[in-house]
């Protein structure tokens, strides 16, 4: 709507018309009277796969869902293969400036390599704006395509797998303002902390039940980051590597507004340069730990808890809370 | 500039609906659409907008809208406010099909995103939970497929209806 011309411009005091005339005495309104736009809007709602449904409501339907910006895969129809298929087809067919958000959420088994294309093909070729991918069931390591972690015009990604996270060596995104990154395991300290250093509009970064492996330093930097928040109440991911509890993850952020913690403090924070920081929330859950003997662990938590509070010496509204120790 | 300075003092701003019903609504509560608050700009608050593409039921609804979303007074919605908005938004919406669409039409007009994402989240739904026949039917959408035209169109897509 924001790009034609507003039509109400050259009109001094009456909105338009409606351009179907509705009768009057209570005429049954019709979904399809509804301008093109808004019928987009509609099924820019729906996964995908249900919009591509309405294509046999009638011929006005009949090729409507081809124009919306969103492409949303996330229910899996019993015919697998021919969903893919689907998807494949759409990716190839559909005008490249269409695509904006492009949300994958799917089953891999067998497929890594297939929804690899799929990705590398929304961003070299749609110049796709937001990515959101959901991977369950990954069978065998494919890295996820390189040409995602430069691509210029993604302004928001968000990422859920439950599996190590291998990154290229070169990583900057240019245009990046939401990052949100759920059940990753990260590999290498190097290739993290370029990661997290590459991201020079960021302004909300989540973490969620993610674990830094067996990283040791780890350093989040992002000039314009306003929201920052990690979740760490659900540490069943820990396949992938030991238990991250060495891991020193320093947080400098010049524009933070916003902190949010919740959970053990299986790493150290720590938050440097926050002078801007307003509101800070904190929430421990403590869980029950078989490796290292209960009070050495309430201690260790103390002193980090300690640490991460030190760096929010500035905020204005602070909240802390606590589960029970087991 | 001077229709700027004409309307300053206006607190209120009146609203006729397109069977000339005319309801008065505060200046900053109308200006969640952005179609009204352009003509407020503009300094056509002087008497009555008219709002022709509306009718007198889907209007005061409309206003309705606009009160509950009236930017706060003191700033920024808590996050209380927030829920509570988002509550009373989903009771809003729960209304029968043909006011759901002119509710999706006015906010459409009247260039009310948050109405707009709210009313089209709502049809979304009932599509997702209808057969095609029941879409039909709900929307009064008249099936012009010949039936073997939609026999081809449903096979190209069939896994969509497994």
């Amino acid at each position: 709507m924001s790009g034609e011309p507003s039509k109400f411009m050259e009109t001094t005091c009456v909105i338009q018309k409606p351009q179907k005339k509705q009768k009057p005495n209570g005429n049954p309104k019709c979904l399809g009277n509804l301008p093109d736009e808004v019928l987009r809007h509609i099924l820019s709602f729906l996964p995908t796969t249900d919009a591509v449904r309405t294509s046999v409501l009638s011929r006005r339907w009949e090729y409507l869902w081809a124009s919306i910006p969103n492409l949303n895969f996330g229910r899996q129809p019993a015919n697998r293969n021919l969903l893919m298929d689907f998807v494949e087809r759409a990716l190839c067919l559909l005008d490249s400036s269409v695509i904006k958000r492009l949300s994958l959420s799917c089953d891999v088994l067998g497929d890594a390599s297939r929804i690899n294309t799929w990705i590398s093909t929304a961003v070299r070729w749609h110049n796709v704006q937001e990515l959101n991918v959901h991977l369950e069931k990954i069978e065998r390591f494919v890295p996820l395509p390189y040409c995602l972690f430069n691509c210029k015009t993604l302004t928001s990604l968000h990422l859920d797998m439950m599996y190590v996270l291998k990154l290229p060596t070169t990583i900057y995104f240019s245009s990046l303002k939401i990052l949100s990154i759920q059940r990753v395991t990260f590999l290498n300290e190097y290739l993290t902390r370029k990661l997290f250093s590459g991201l020079p509009v960021l302004e909300e970064l989540k973490l969620r039940n993610c674990s830094w492996g067996d990283l040791k330093f780890v350093s989040i930097s992002a000039p314009k980051l306003h929201r920052l928040f990690i979740f760490e109440n659900d540490t069943r991911n820990r396949d992938f590597g030991s238990p991250s509890d060495f891991c020193q993850v320093t947080i400098v952020g010049d524009s933070l507004k916003k902190f949010c913690y919740i959970g053990n403090l299986t790493g150290e924070y720590c938050l440097c340069k926050s002078f801007s920081l307003k509101e800070a929330y904190m929430k421990e859950a403590y869980i029950h730990t078989t490796w290292v003997s209960l009070s050495e662990r309430r201690e260790q938590i103390a002193l980090r808890m300690i640490k991460l509070l030190i760096g929010l010496s500035n905020v204005e509204q602070l909240t802390l809370s606590s589960y029970t120790i087991e | 500039m001077s229709s700027t300075l004409c309307c300053s003092f206006a607190k209120n701003v009146t609203l006729r609906s397109s069977d000339g019903q005319t309801f008065e609504v505060e200046e900053a509560a109308a200006q969640v659409s952005q179609t009204i608050k352009r003509m407020i700009e503009d300094g056509c608050t002087g008497s009555v907008i008219p709002v022709p593409n509306l009718t007198g039921p889907v209007l005061a609804l409309v206003i309705e809208y606009f009160k509950k979303h009236s930017p706060p007074s003191d700033g920024c919605p808590t996050a209380l406010l927030e829920m509570e908005i988002k509550d009373w938004d989903a009771k809003f919406v729960a209304v029968d099909n043909d006011t759901l669409l002119d509710l999706t039409l006015a906010a459409h007009y009247l260039e009310i995103q948050g109405l707009l994402d709210l009313t089209c989240h709502r049809v979304a739904d009932i599509l997702n939970d209808n057969s095609v026949e029941k879409i039909r039917e709900i929307f009064h959408i008249k099936n012009d497929f010949t039936p073997e035209e939609e026999a081809e169109e449903r096979s190209k897509i069939q896994w969509a209806f497994e």
